[in-house]
Formats: C-alpha cells, structure tokens, sequence
C-alpha cells in the first residue's frame, strides 16, 4: 500500500476499508484481449463550485478495435472573464481533435517503417489542421449562437470596452482553452501539447516521465504573447507555432500507462515530484485492484484530489497497457 | 549482430557507467546518462578517456537494419565535410546488447534546433539567421562535393547558435551516397523535392537543392514555401492530399503568374510579412527557385554558389534603423543589385520574373527606406555604405567589419579575420572612421581631391566620395 500514499493520504475512511476488501482480481482484465484499457473522468472543483462557472474541462477519447489506435484529448478552458466561453471551446477542441487524429491515424495507417517520413507533417501540419478546424468549430458556434447582450454587458462591466471590442472582433477569445492530445498506434506514440497540463508516461522500469515538462526542455519557454490572454491557447494567433510535439518508438517508451491530466491536477500537489508520484500510484492501482475498480473510483478520488489540493476542475484520461 | 526481430528484455539500453568499446576510436568510454530518444534510437552522453565530448546513439532494434549499417560504415570511412556535421566517428557493437549504435561529437548546449525559431523561442537577428543560412549552404555544398547527399533533412535536425549563426547539422545517419538507393523513401516529407515524392527519382544533388531552397524559405520567411491557400483549405489531413501540395501540384505561394495559393493572412501571415521587408533581388531568387525549380528539376534550380553569393549581399546590406534599431536591408539608388549588372542566374534582373507586390505602398516602403518595425516606420535616408568594385556594397554601421572575402576576388568567403572595422573618432564620436586591420597599406583618395596613405592601425573618415584602393580592388564610400 505504500505507493498509494500519495493518492490516499487523507481520503475517506469508507475508501479504505473499500480498497482492503477489494477483491484484487478485475474479471474484465482477464477477459479483455485488448491490449489498452482507456478511461477518463472530469471532476468540477470547489472553486468553480462557489462561483457561477461550470467545469471547463473536456476529454474524449476513441478507440479502434480493429487497429489498436487511440486517441484521447483534453482541453481545459480558462475560464477566465473574458474566455466566458471556454467550456464550448474545450468541448470543441476535444472533438474536432478526435475526430481529425482518429481518422488519419487509424484510417490511414502509417507504419514504424515510414513515420520519420511524415515526422514534418506530424510536427508542422498537423498542429495547423487542429487549430484550423477548433477555429471553424468555433466560427460555426459564433454562427449558431451569437454574443448575447448579457454577455455582452458582462464583458462590458468587467472588462471595459477597449477589450469589448477586442473580443467582438475576435470571437475566438472567448472560447480560449487548451490541448492535451495522445495518439497510440501499434507502433509508436505521438503527443501534442498546447499550454498547461500534463502527459505522464509510466514505463515498464516505473520511471515516470513528464512528457512536456519545463525543466526538461533545452530552453526555458519564453513566452511570446503580449495580449489579453494570458496562456498559450488554442485562441492565440498563430497558435500551431506554440504546440509542443513528440514522436516516439514503442521502444522509446515502452508504456505501461498513460495519463492526461488538465493543470488542476498538478497544482493540487505542492511540487512537481509529488505530482508525478500519481504515476505509481495508478499504475499501482490498475495492477492491485484492476481496471473496473478504477474506473469506478476515479470520480471519488479526482473530487477529493481538488478538494483538498487547488480545488480547480480536475480531468484525467488514462490509458493502461496489459 | 544485426537484429530485426524480437525484443528480449532493455537489451538494447545502456545504464549510467556501463562501459562502451569503440574500437574505431581505440578507447573505451563510460556511459553518463540518456541525453533522449525518438524515432530511431536513443542517444547516450559518453564519459571519454580524454574528456572529448562524445555522444552514443544506439538504435532500436527495429531500426537497426543492415542497410543502415552499411550506410553507417561508408560514411564513417568517407568522413565527415566539417565540423559543422554530427557526424558518425565509429560503429559500436556490444555483446550482449541487440543492435548496434555510433558515437559521433556531442552537440553543444548552445545550439538550439531552427524549430525553436519558428515558435520564436530564440529571437535571432538577421544577421545570424543569414549567417546561419550561408554556412548551410556552404555545408550543402561540400557534402554534394564528396558525392552525397541528404534522404531527409528538417528544421529539427539543424541547430545554431542565436548568439552567432554558426550551425550544427544532426541526423547524419540518414545521409546516403548521390543517386542510390536505399529503398525507404515513401511518404511525404516537407523538405523533400517532387520528383523523389512522385516516385521520379532518387535523392540526389539535384533534389537537394530543392531541400535546401526550402529550409532557407522557411528560416527567412518562417512560412513553408508551399503553404498557402491551398494548404489552409484542407480540412482533414490525408496523406494523399499532402503528396499532391508537396509533390504533384507544387505551387509557390509568391508564384508571379498564379495566385491560387497565395498566403491565407490567418495562417500565413509570417510569409507576408517577410515578404515585404527583403529586397527584391532575394525575392527573386526564391522565386526562380520555386518555379523554375519546379518544373525544370535538372537546370531550373538555385546553385550552392548562387545562394551564397545572395545571402552575403543581404547580409551585408543590413543597416539599423537610426529611431527603433532594427535591423533593415538597404536598397539604395546607387547601389541596388539592378546597378551591379548581375547575370539573372545570380539574382540579377530578369524582366520574365517579376516580384508579386500586395500592394503600392511596399514599393513606396522600400524605395524610400522607411523602417519595416511597425510599430516605427521611421524613414532612414543617408545610409552610410561602401561600394567595392562593381562587386558588392556593404552598409556601414557602427559594428561593421570587412573582411578578405570583400576586397579580394581571390579570397571569397574568408571571413577568417577582419581587414577593417568601422571606427569612432576618438575626439568626436559622430565622426565615424574606417580602420585598417590588415598588413597592407591602402591609398585614399578624399572627397576634396587628396591623397593619404592608411597604415596598419590607422583610420580615415567616412565621408561620402572617398575612394579606397585596398590593393586587390577598389572601394568608394557612398550615402
Ligand atoms: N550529437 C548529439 N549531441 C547531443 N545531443 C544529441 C546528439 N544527437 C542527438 N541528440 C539528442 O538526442 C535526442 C534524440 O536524437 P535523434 O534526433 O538522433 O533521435 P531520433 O531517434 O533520430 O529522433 P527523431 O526521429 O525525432 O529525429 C534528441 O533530443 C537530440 O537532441
Ligand atoms: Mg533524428
Ligand atoms: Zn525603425
């Protein structure tokens, strides 16, 4: 149990005596002749609780029973003022993500053996066609539902008019969010990244990694934007140009589990080590309890998580080798 | 040795002190950590006996084919162009590893990949993205001269130095022998010439130019030079629409005679605004690149030699702004390329070639000097430059340097040390001065007619209608 320290130092009593009396092997686990298990849960935190704003966060995932492709995706809105539209930006952004990867990635096949042929598209096309169709997504919101006056005024009031007026001639602001994105083909695994968040990667050895992780990047990422939005976002002009992009042989990883996490999930843990202990830790779990007993716990555990740590929206998708 | 198959549990790594075998090197190295991985390998940082900093990579097993083996060996034993290559030394085979790797020079943290330029993480000037650009070149060249070329090459793959231009070249086990093939070349690389991805041809000399062309498009203009229109209208990425932009249907986003796929300002802005601030013979240049480079693979294409001679007059036509400082490209009446009476293959004037404008203002823009900053769009007039023989002219500023390459036909592209250097009176710092940092002894003639001599150390002022004799060519200082 020790390894569960993390993720269960304060929970509930009920959540222990249930954990104990689990019964440790998952039937689903066994009659599953898939090689992944993929799930996800999206918790709102108290802060958004208190306040008016609904959870911003958004995943989706989908899976190939046929080629073993996946591809999971969460966003998280800002959910600041002027972004009043993040939670349908997040959503949008996790379909249109989905839905472009999936039908690349498992429609058209591309092999071990030609990847490093497509790497440049991978890393430079791709970023662009994401942020190409979030923005149509967007525009045909705009188009269906245009700005109402209450959200007009609201801006008004909180805001002033000078970015009224920015947001009026640049919708997409308003539904400013994020991208976490991971594709897992047979052979390899791509990940996209724009803004906060985390890709963890836990491999066979129980090395945890931080996929995008500032301090494992050969240059402290300066920021480019001097504007009103305060993140790098999927509203950003030339936003594509900020992705961070990684392609890895199945060798590179060898992956055991991977998880998503929106920021909430890392700013409830004072720092980043504490933070990556969560790998074991549902690594941990999966392999102690099983699939379906996370699955059914993980909204309990998310909830307390934000509860007790930065109390923000808290989304995670994991995706588990067998 | 050589293992396709099965993956027998981490045989194929290496942990922190396990000790490596180069026999190539006749030494034997100590592991210090796993520096990343990717697509083919992963690469180690070496603890070597004489402290050289060297670097392992080792291939996946899927990865550690014969072919590229073989193709590690015979690049090995041709040697590597310069010191601008990351160039395989030696081959490493272990006994109980699966697989094989090489050692090559460990890159030095302070070059940073071009992608980092791209996202702007590294804010370079223009004087060191075409320095960059020009040793690219020049390392282009002396790879085709030893009969090879690239199969691929991407802007991940290249780094320089923000600070000042100097680059390394990475990914040199992709690197084959001029026209044979190595039997993996599908799908739809960026840097790739048509004809390779058509399935017309192998790489060769020809097709690298195209690369290159391509690399240099893309770190002036941060845009590739395909990408337009016709990019920004493809709504779901499939392979076979990305070999049509990049292979069957190439078209330049600045081409002259079709604006199908010009620049999509919410995309492509970058192209755009680029476009306005270089002078045209270095548009021109671009656009003869990707037309006729298009459609005539064999003869149509920029030469090594031709690039270099563009970037060094673009670079040497950099000037600060006298109001916000930026860096600006002087296209003065007396001295535009136009005057030089360059050949068209040079960039030259070829009336047949005309430079897509957006609109009258650029013209006015560039005619009258005004800063391209916008937030300054200062007009600079009096820009103090030099004009050698009817070679070239240099703009001369507060930090320029000339060196052999400049004044002596003999000595192109010795910018080993400088022959002269742009100078402050000692009493009167508006009073600029050129100082003599050669051996030789230059005659000036001055504006009111006198004749001086320069000695070694010496200066003499600036002002406009002096005339050099440097000895191997001629200079007049002009505004
Ligand atoms: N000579 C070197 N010195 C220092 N670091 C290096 C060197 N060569 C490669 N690396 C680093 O090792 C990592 C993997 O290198 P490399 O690009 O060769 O891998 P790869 O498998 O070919 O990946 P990709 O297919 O993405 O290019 C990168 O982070 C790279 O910066
Ligand atoms: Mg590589
Ligand atoms: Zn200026």
């Amino acid at each position: 149990m020790a390894a569960l320290r993390v993720l269960f130092a304060t929970k509930d009593k009920w959540f222990m005596t249930e954990i104990n009396s689990a019964q440790v092997v998952d039937k689903s686990i066994i009659s599953n002749s898939k090689r992944w298990l993929v799930d996800s849960e999206s918790v709102k935190g108290e802060l958004h609780s208190r306040t008016s704003y609904s959870n911003q966060d958004s995943i989706q995932w989908k899976q190939s029973y046929t080629s073993n492709t996946i591809v999971m995706s969460v966003a998280d809105g800002h959910g600041s003022d002027i972004h009043f539209r993040s939670k349908v930006g997040s959503q949008i952004a996790v379909k249109t993500t989905v839905e472009t990867l999936f039908e690349l990635f498992h429609n058209q096949p591309i092999e071990i053996n030609n990847v490093s042929q497509v790497k440049d598209i991978i890393r430079y096309s791709i970023p662009r066609l994401l942020v190409h169709n979030w923005m149509d997504g967007v525009r045909y919101h705009m188009y269906k539902h245009p700005f109402s006056n209450n959200e007009v005024d609201l801006i008004l009031k909180k805001k002033g008019p000078l970015i009224l007026e920015k947001i009026i001639n640049n919708p997409k602001i308003a539904y400013g969010s994020t991208l976490l994105t991971a594709v897992i083909t047979k052979n390899y695994f791509i990940f996209f990244q724009l803004g906060d968040g985390n890709i963890l990667i836990v491999d066979n050895d129980k090395n945890v990694r931080n996929m995008f992780s500032n301090n494992n990047s050969d240059l402290n990422d300066k920021s480019s934007i001097d504007s009103i939005i305060h993140t790098e976002s999927l509203c950003m002009d030339d936003s594509w140009l900020e992705f961070k992009t990684g392609i890895f042989d199945f060798h590179a990883l060898k992956p055991k589990l991977i998880l998503l996490s929106t920021d909430g999930y890392c700013n409830s843990f004072t720092n980043e080590s504490g933070f990556l202990k969560i790998g074991l830790d549902y690594l941990a779990l999966l392999e102690e309890f099983g699939y379906s007993y996370l699955s059914e716990n993980l909204y309990e555990i998310l909830r307390q998580t934000s509860r007790e740590g930065s109390g923000d929206d808290i989304t995670l998708g994991f995706i588990y080798h067998i | 040795m050589i293992s396709k198959t099965k993956q027998v549990n981490n045989t194929h790594e290496f942990h922190a002190g396990e000790p490596v075998h180069i026999n190539g090197l006749n030494i034997v190295c100590n592991v210090e950590k796993g520096l990343g991985s990717g697509t083919q390998g992963k690469v180690y940082s070496l603890i070597s006996p004489d402290n050289s900093p060297l670097v392992l990579k080792w291939y996946f097993p899927s990865m550690a084919t014969t072919e590229q083996y073989d193709i590690l060996k015979s690049l090995i034993q041709k040697g590597s162009p310069s010191n601008r290559f990351l160039w395989p030394l030696a081959l490493v085979n272990a006994s109980k590893k699966e697989g094989f790797g090489y050692v090559m020079s460990m890159k030095d943290s302070r070059f940073k990949s071009f992608s980092f330029w791209l996202s702007r993480k590294v804010d370079p000037s223009f004087k060191v993205l075409l320095t960059a650009c020009f040793e690219l070149v020049q390392s282009f060249h002396l790879l085709h001269s030893k009969g090879l070329c690239y199969q691929d090459l991407s802007l991940n793959n290249i780094y320089f130095d923000p600070e000042n231009g100097e680059i390394r070249i990475g990914d040199t086990d992709n690197i084959v022998i001029n026209g044979e093939d190595k039997g993996n070349v599908i799908g739809t690389p960026k840097f790739m010439a048509p004809e390779i991805i058509v399935g017309k041809a192998l790489p060769n000399t020809q097709t690298d130019l195209y690369s290159l062309a391509i690399i240099l498009f893309y770190i002036l203009f941060l845009n590739h030079p395909l990408e337009g229109k016709i990019e920004s209208s493809i709504k779901s990425l499939d392979l076979p629409s990305m070999s049509k932009l990049y292979g069957f249907e190439p078209l330049f986003i600045f081409d002259p005679n079709n604006d199908s796929n010009y620049p999509d300002p919410a995309y492509h802005a970058n192209a755009l605004i680029f476009w306005d601030i270089y002078p045209d013979f270095v548009k021109r240049i671009f656009v003869r690149a990707f037309t006729n480079g298009i459609k005539d693979p064999t003869h149509g294409r920029v030469r090594e030699t031709e690039w270099q001679i563009a970037l060094l007059a673009l670079r040497d036509s950099i000037y600060y702004c006298r109001h916000c400082g930026s860096e600006n490209f002087l296209v003065t009446d007396s001295s535009v390329f136009e005057k030089l009476k360059l050949p068209v293959e040079l960039g030259g004037i070829n009336h047949e070639i005309n430079v897509p404008k957006q609109n009258s203002t650029v013209e006015r823009v560039q005619n009258n000097s005004v800063c391209w900053n916008p937030k300054c769009k200062t007009m600079n007039t009096r820009i103090l430059n030099i004009q050698i023989d009817d070679r070239s002219y240099i703009a001369l500023n507060h930090d320029t340097k000339i060196f052999p390459h400049h004044i002596d036909p003999d000595r192109k592209y010795d910018f080993s040390s400088p022959v002269a250097e742009v100078s402050r009176h000692p009493t009167d710092p508006q009073v600029w001065g050129l100082r003599n940092l050669s051996k030789n002894t230059w005659k000036v003639g001055k504006a009111n007619g006198d004749a001086i001599e320069v000695y070694s150390k010496q200066s003499f002022s600036l002002v406009p209608d002096t005339q050099i004799d440097f000895g191997s060519s001629k200079g007049i200082v002009c505004y």
